[in-house]
């Protein structure tokens, strides 16, 4: 199972000749094949990667080679990929052909990374759910015996469900409310999201830019590791970029001696009683093992999911002003610029025209203060709230997601798919690194069954995976790695699913 | 006219750096359209604004020099708007906390309060042809300051004179390059009227006016505008208006009422611009002496108000005068700028040439040398004031001419002794027996006659009033 291996194992299995990069590369080409039906990507590039493998598998130095050679890491298409289709998951640009390389490609393609497809999203990032891509949504590969198509998260649910599904070693995905972290919990994966600044934003589609974090899926810590520190660094033409050296990540153990651990108890109350006694088994282990875990009060979430839902749309609002028609994308019809900014801007989805009307409004002169300029304050004093905490703990532990993936086309209301962020939000308004991992399996009550399933895409199952996330003071990446390893190895997540029979059988 | 003016300037000076404000295009005139852009600058998606700290700096030492108070932490944000020459669809300013506040600038005519000092990115140019829309991005995101003034004009003399004081400080300080037909200086004038003792008026706003003249004329238009509607009992109504020069009338452009809200808020792209106290002083402590304290030392060396503000209009025009000075005594200082003002700008103005053009370069030749060597010679009254006139002349030609050899050439020698000067009324008298003797019959106006003559025959190298005392004296003795 080539297509299930770890990014050490991958390095191991070359070196030692056991296979080539062209056979990895074709492996993880007929896993998407199989499981197109995910709906997963949105451009796909085999051709240049089976290629780029080749040239490698040829040592004719012509690659540039890295941490990553070889690896193929599938792109969110909120990334600018020079010279490729990059769409946000938007009509308004579905033929936008990048001309540079987002910042953190370009790190990648120095680590040598191989890019296999672009990933599926919720348009311009806006969405927990993947539905608002005007690509169609994305299927989570955990598909049940209730037959049911269930949702991969959002925004990412792209690169979620293509890790998840083994379609490629890791994806990148942006997370700014937590559509890096919500979708990781809903499909079983690590989702890492560094401290604000760590990785440059430049050549990323901007949702909200002071809560824009680009993050990292992968199978294992480890594997997120080593992409993470590949693409994470200073950039000077970035200037909220993070100017202090990259931790060294993937060098770090699982020792969890004398950590200062707190849990937001609280939180955990709203999960079911199965993920209470797992939770409580883990900490008893983390105890054993030295960590110091204390109970601690977090900032109200339901003020954050306030403050996040007038910050963030009045960002978007912004942002996303230079869809004009004029120079790049579709133009509307029209002989005057009103008419033209007009006939193009219909062009966005209706959950994108929610948020810009959102946002327009709490930034109007006579709102201002109500909405915007109070919510600024209040961030402030949750940054505060947050440094102290940190003062004295190294991680903080809290649930990612109160709910698994549920069906597509359930109906909820915005307010309840704006409530898939209330874990998440926090961390990115405060700023500092948090991870997803893999945590338990929920049991699901038997959904709707989905018409002419696909037989060889589904798997006996009767759970879903749900995550537990850790947060970390500000630029302290180490401590939240640490804390994930030691966790990961207590859970031993991938064991757990080894007998599971994932979407699309066993390669 | 009952009414009187109360007039108020934004200025938007394109700040002198070598790069955009916060991308690395080059912040020059291209002669092509949409070179200088790079992908911020066109609005590509995912690209990011960089600060240019040359920029700020430039911006911070133009508050210092209008005395302002600086925010240590200044912040941008955005303005919102949609224009199809703005790509981002906001452009980047300071609203909530610009970098100065609270200025002053001395112009000759009395003080001029500032009201802030802050940093913004220009919009690209919209240009109508032919039918169609034409977008050049060369201009999107230049540095611009924008000076705002308290409403402290009483009319359009003294608004041209402010700006007049403005850009000399901002040439001085080299902070930008003042060229107002190119856009760099840029006029947006508040006007309204009101009575003597009555609330200040509804204000209409001219955008964009471009010269001197052009202010002028727009003020006075638009106040008769206002003075009529007044009289008849109408209402001004808030709005902004373009100056058309061709027509000489301003035009409504839009409604202020009817404006959008430019839904400010912080660029979240942008950290907050920061400056420390020390580097703060270090840029006060680095000003240049200013215009307006140059003047102030002219007039104390005897250089009347008017030519003072002729000479610190621009600082190549003050290297000049300076680098005069420093070769001739201060008591001449008077003498010489009544020189380069109205003897040498005058003749540099029929030739439709800049003082400042001219004297960078004569800068390194010999003529500052020779030119105060001129003055001195004539103040001294070694040679006449219609030959050092010649000079001049000769020495505009000739920036590297020797001075010594040209006087001798000409003749225009050093003043003949007493002695040969006697000796020579005393041959014209002598040769003039008819016009003595009619002179002593009482027809004294011949006076002139002798004094004529002997100034001729000396090709001018003597006073006069010696002469006629000498004349006076030696025609007695006859």
């Amino acid at each position: 199972m080539l297509t299930n291996l770890t990014i050490e194992e991958i390095r191991k299995g070359i070196a030692s000749k056991e296979f080539s990069y062209s056979q990895l590369i074709d492996a993880y080409h007929s896993r998407f094949e199989k499981l197109r039906c995910l709906n997963a990507h949105i451009e796909e590039y085999w051709e240049s990667a089976k290629e780029h493998a080749r040239k490698l598998d040829n040592n004719d130095g012509s690659c540039k080679q890295g941490p990553l050679t070889g690896i193929p890491v599938a792109i969110k298409d909120l990334f600018l990929v020079k010279d490729t289709r990059t769409t946000a998951g938007s009509k308004i640009l579905e033929d936008f052909i990048a001309p540079y390389d987002a910042f953190v490609i370009e790190k990648l393609k120095n680590a040598g990374y191989i890019i296999p497809f672009k990933t599926n999203l919720d348009e311009f990032a806006m969405g927990s759910s993947n539905q608002t891509s005007v690509f169609g949504p994305v299927v989570n590969p955990w598909i049940l015996s209730d037959c049911v198509a269930r949702v991969p998260g959002g925004s990412s649910g792209g690169s979620a469900a293509a890790v998840a599904a083994n379609m490629c070693v890791g994806a990148l995905g942006t997370d700014t409310g937590g559509s890096v972290r919500q979708p990781a919990s809903f499909c079983g994966i690590v989702g890492f999201k560094p401290t604000y600044g760590r990785c440059s934003r430049r050549g990323v589609i901007a949702f909200a830019s002071s809560l824009d974090h680009p993050g990292v899926f992968a199978r294992n810590v480890q594997d997120a590791c080593i992409i993470l520190e590949s693409m994470a660094g200073y950039d000077a033409m970035e200037a909220t970029s993070l100017k202090e050296e990259v931790p060294a990540l993937s060098s770090v153990s699982g020792n969890v001696k004398e950590k200062r651990i707190g849990v937001a108890f609280q939180a955990f109350d709203h999960l079911d009683e199965e993920y209470r006694a797992c939770l409580n088994s883990l900490l008893e282990s983390l105890k054993k093992e030295g960590a110091i875990i204390e109970p601690i009060t977090l900032p109200s979430f339901e003020l954050a999911i306030k403050l996040y839902y007038i910050i963030a749309p009045a960002e978007a609002a912004s942002n996303l002003a230079r869809y004009d028609g004029i120079r790049y994308g579709p133009r509307g019809a029209g002989d005057t610029f009103e008419e033209i900014l007009y006939n193009t801007r219909a062009l966005f989805g209706t959950e994108v025209k929610r948020r810009i009307l959102i946002g327009n409004y709490v930034l109007l002169a006579g709102e201002y203060e109500k909405f915007f300029g109070k919510a600024v304050k209040l961030r402030a004093q949750i940054v505060r709230q947050m440094d102290g905490l940190f003062e004295n703990h190294d991680a903080i532990l809290l649930p990612t997601t109160a709910s698994t993936a549920f069906e597509i086309g359930a109906q909820r209301t915005a307010i309840e798919m704006y409530l898939e962020d209330l874990y998440t939000v926090l961390a990115n308004i405060y700023g500092g690194p948090a991870m997803q991992i893999p945590f338990t399996l929920t049991r699901v009550e038997a959904g709707q069954r989905v018409e002419n399933p696909d037989l060889s895409v589904l798997n006996a199952q009767t759970h879903l995976p749900v995550g537990i996330q850790i947060i970390g003071r500000r630029s302290d990446e180490i401590n939240v790695v640490v804390v994930a390893k030691k966790i990961e190895e207590i859970v031993d997540w991938n064991g757990k699913i080894k007998n599971i029979q994932l979407v699309g059988g066993v390669e | 006219m009952t009414y009187k003016k109360v007039l108020g300037l934004e200025v938007h000076a394109q700040i002198n750096t070598k790069t955009k404000l916060f991308s690395r295009a080059l912040n020059q005139e291209a002669k092509q359209p949409n070179i200088n852009v790079t992908w911020l600058d066109a609005g590509m998606p995912g690209s990011l604004p960089v600060p240019n700290q040359e920029a700020v700096n430039m911006a911070l030492k133009t508050a210092l020099a209008l005395g302002m108070h600086i925010n240590k932490e200044s912040i941008f944000d955005r303005k919102q708007y949609f224009y199809p020459d703005l790509p981002l669809g906001y452009q980047i300013s300071q609203f909530y906390k610009p970098i100065g506040l609270n200025g002053v600038l001395h112009c000759s005519f009395g003080p001029i309060r500032i009201n802030r000092l802050h940093i913004e990115a220009d919009a690209g140019k919209t240009i109508n042809e032919d039918g169609s829309i034409f977008i050049d991005l060369n201009r999107v995101g230049v540095p611009l300051m924008e000076i705002v003034t308290e409403p402290d004009f009483k009319s359009a003399q003294e608004v041209v004179e402010y700006i007049k004081e403005l850009r000399a400080l901002l040439l001085c300080l080299g902070t930008c390059k003042c060229d107002m037909e190119a856009g760099n200086l840029r006029v947006d004038v508040n006007l309204s009227l009101h009575k003597e003792g009555e609330p200040y008026g509804t204000r209409v706003e001219m955008k964009n006016i471009n010269s001197y003249r052009f202010i002028a004329k727009a003020i006075d238009y638009e106040a008769d505008v206002q003075e009529h509607k007044l009289n008849a009992g109408e209402l001004v109504v808030q709005e902004t208006k373009l100056f058309d020069s061709k027509s000489g009338v301003t035009k409504s452009m839009r409604d202020k009422e009817d404006a959008s809200d430019y839904r400010y808020f912080p660029d979240p792209d942008l950290l907050p611009i920061v400056l420390e106290e020390e580097f703060i002083e270090q840029v006060r402590n680095n000003l240049p002496e200013l215009p307006q304290v140059t003047r102030v030392k002219y007039q104390d060396m005897g250089v009347a108000l008017e030519q003072a503000t002729v000479l610190t209009e621009h600082p190549i025009r003050v290297k000049f005068f300076n680098k005069l000075l420093g070769e001739i005594d201060v008591k001449f200082a008077g003498t010489a700028s009544n020189w380069i003002v109205s003897e040498l700008n005058g003749r540099l103005a029929k030739m439709k040439i800049d003082l400042e053009d001219f004297a960078s370069q004569v800068m390194e030749t010999k003529f500052i040398s020779s030119f105060s060597n001129v003055i001195v010679q004539c103040q001294e009254g070694k040679i006449s004031r219609s030959n050092a006139k010649d000079l001049l002349d000769d020495l505009m030609c000739n920036y590297e001419c020797d001075l010594d050899s040209l006087i001798k050439e000409r003749g225009y020698m050093e003043r003949l002794g007493e002695d040969d000067i006697k000796n020579i009324i005393a041959a014209i008298l002598k040769n003039s027996p008819d016009e003595v003797a009619k002179y002593k019959a009482g027809k004294t106006a011949l006076l002139m006659f002798f004094v004529g003559n002997v100034m001729k025959e000396t090709k001018g190298r003597c006073d006069p009033e010696f002469v006629k005392i000498e004349c006076l004296r030696m025609i007695e003795q006859v």
